[in-house]
């Protein structure tokens, strides 16, 4: 079990130090190897080190299509991570139209934020992945929670279909809702995923966006710098 | 009375779980969480297929006891649960042994 895995998704904003510290010991306990959090109040440059990877992400909501493209700009360039929340079919399909985005977010709780095949395809095409929010199975009970299983393995069928990256998450709003990787898995056991599907949408996927943000010599997919000119040599 | 053969007695796993909360929690709190939590995701007939046993618990950690088959659904239904006696809970699963004897050794020597 001692794979890279990364959690990029969560809500729980954490509003100091002591706060903060006690999620990554909480995660680094659980055995992850990274954590997204969605802001953070205090000066990004005053952080003390931690024993995780720290993944700054930002999270759209929201978003209206005509200010959309700046807005993500603005955003992949203060983040680590672009995460934008679909509110409707039309939203949804505006936000995967446009660059920069690295993670849509559509909340299983709104039927109107369902996975359609245009966006699925469409994402799928542009190297956007999909939160899958497996907190939904944790925090909702009865009709509720039947109804998230079932828009979870309807979004896992496209996936399949389209070769989606779902990015596994708890979706934690609190340091309690926050699970250990082998708990996503034998979660998403319940909704058809395969261990290696599971397993993937927690280690390559979130690896790969992060990759694609920290790698100085990514252009795109399949084009990378070789070997940068230094000055000194011109 | 001799004793079963290997090939013929039951496999069991047994799961060593931690809670994770503010406040102390009883042998009877957790046991009544795990039941609530099985009966809710799968349902009395599977839950009962999974022949759940809560063996030792003490210092917060307890070693579960359930058929080989049903580990991931244990698991599940154990990650599932999120308040005991009204306080924001987390069931983690520290590890799984097919012994009670390598479950306390390896996992817990306070039990």
């Amino acid at each position: 079990m001692d794979k890279n895995y990364y959690d990029i998704c969560i809500k729980y904003i954490p509003q100091d130090i002591p706060s903060l510290k006690k999620l990554v010991s909480l995660m680094k306990y659980f055995g992850y190897k990274g954590v997204g959090i969605p802001k953070i109040i205090l000066e990004q440059n005053d952080l003390p080190s931690f024993p995780i990877d720290i993944i700054f992400t930002n999270e759209l909501k929201n978003t209206n299509s005509s200010k959309l493209y700046s807005q993500i700009n603005n955003s992949s360039k203060k983040s680590e991570c672009t995460i934008v929340v679909g509110d409707n079919e039309k939203n949804s399909r505006s936000i995967v139209e446009t660059s920069g985005v690295d993670i849509l977010s559509l909340p299983l709780d709104n039927k109107a934020c369902s996975l359609d095949y245009v966006v699925a395809k469409f994402a799928a095409d542009r190297g956007i992945a999909l939160e899958f929010d497996l907190g939904a199975i944790i925090r909702y009970r009865g009709g509720k929670r039947v109804l998230a299983m079932i828009e979870l393995k309807h979004r896992l069928m496209l996936a399949r279909k389209f070769n989606l990256n779902l990015v596994l998450t708890t979706g934690a709003q609190s340091i309690y809702d926050i699970r250990s990787p082998h708990d996503l898995i034998s979660l998403s056991y319940l909704v058809g995923m395969t261990k290696e599907e599971a397993i993937n949408g927690m280690t390559k996927f979130p690896n790969d966006i992060l990759y694609k943000k920290r790698n100085p010599n990514y252009i795109m997919d399949d084009i990378e710098i070789a070997n940068r000119i230094t000055e000194e040599i011109l | 009375m001799k004793m079963l053969p290997a090939s013929l007695r039951p496999r069991n796993r047994y799961l060593v779980v931690e809670v994770i909360s503010k406040n102390m929690v009883s042998r009877e709190e957790i046991l009544r969480e795990t039941f609530e939590a099985m009966s809710s995701l799968f349902g009395d007939t599977i839950s009962s297929e999974c022949s759940i046993r809560l063996l030792k618990f003490a210092n917060q950690k307890a070693i579960i006891k359930c058929t080989h088959m049903s580990t991931e659904r244990v698991r599940a239904a154990l990650a599932t649960i999120t308040h005991i006696n009204g306080q924001r809970t987390i069931v983690h699963v520290v590890g799984i042994s097919g012994t009670i004897k390598g479950a306390t050794e390896k996992y817990i020597n306070d039990i």
